[in-house]
């Protein structure tokens, strides 16, 4: 079975409604524009980490100044030297945001704010939750997809006569 | 229960960003697929949840 991208997947699943689908993709650019890339892109891989989004794991932004020797390192990122203070205090808030976000902390969120900025932190809050929303949409419509269409083959003629 | 604001309110922020999600949020609002009852409670138990004034 081949992987689908998360734009194929968002593009079949959302095709009676256009208007929604193109929003999502605005939001898309607009979170990139906004956004340090290199933040963005460590938020965008760890978060496919944690989800398990494998086809996300595979992608990698251009000019995000994220190299492969930081991305082998990402799962370490408290203690491994690829990091510095503003990388790990993305990723702090990029893994809250993850696994509890009504519990992330006045500390996360100035350790962030500290470093980047105010206006930078709520932006960055923003942009994740752009590339967040995307990554479940692909992994939750991309097996819900897969799960119809086994239940069409089931169904099908064909496989009805075979089963007689 | 409201928490304490962890940003200053006022911070410059993109303005282009907060349009382009504001503009999604609400054309998902406004999707046919679910009841506007319970697409008011889904909206609220989030807003609840993530400590969201809007």
């Amino acid at each position: 079975m081949s992987v689908r991208t998360t734009d194929e997947v968002l593009d079949h699943t959302m095709a009676s409604f256009p208007e929604v689908r193109s929003l999502i993709d605005q939001a898309h650019v607009a979170a990139w524009a906004a956004t340090a890339p290199r933040l963005l892109e460590l938020g965008r891989l760890r978060i496919a980490q944690l989800l398990g989004d494998e086809w996300e794991l595979t992608q990698r932004t251009d000019g995000s100044g994220v190299d492969e020797a930081t991305i082998g390192e990402l799962r370490r990122w408290p203690t491994a030297a690829a990091f510095d203070e503003r990388d790990r205090a993305a990723l702090a808030v990029t893994e809250q945001w993850i696994l509890d976000v009504a519990a992330m902390t006045h500390d996360q969120i100035r350790g962030l704010a500290d470093l980047v900025g105010e206006g930078e932190t709520a932006d960055f809050l923003q942009a994740l939750q752009v590339v967040e929303q995307r990554q479940r949409m692909r992994l939750v419509f991309d097996r819900l997809g897969a799960g119809a269409a086994a239940e069409t083959e089931q169904r099908s003629p064909q496989n009805s006569e075979e089963q007689r | 229960m409201k928490r304490e604001p962890r940003l200053a309110p006022g911070a410059p922020v993109n303005r282009d960003l907060r349009r382009a999600m504001g503009l999604w949020q609400g054309a998902v609002l406004r999707m046919p697929l679910i009841d506007p009852v319970t697409t008011e409670l889904v909206r609220l138990r989030c807003a609840d949840f993530h400590d969201c004034g809007l």
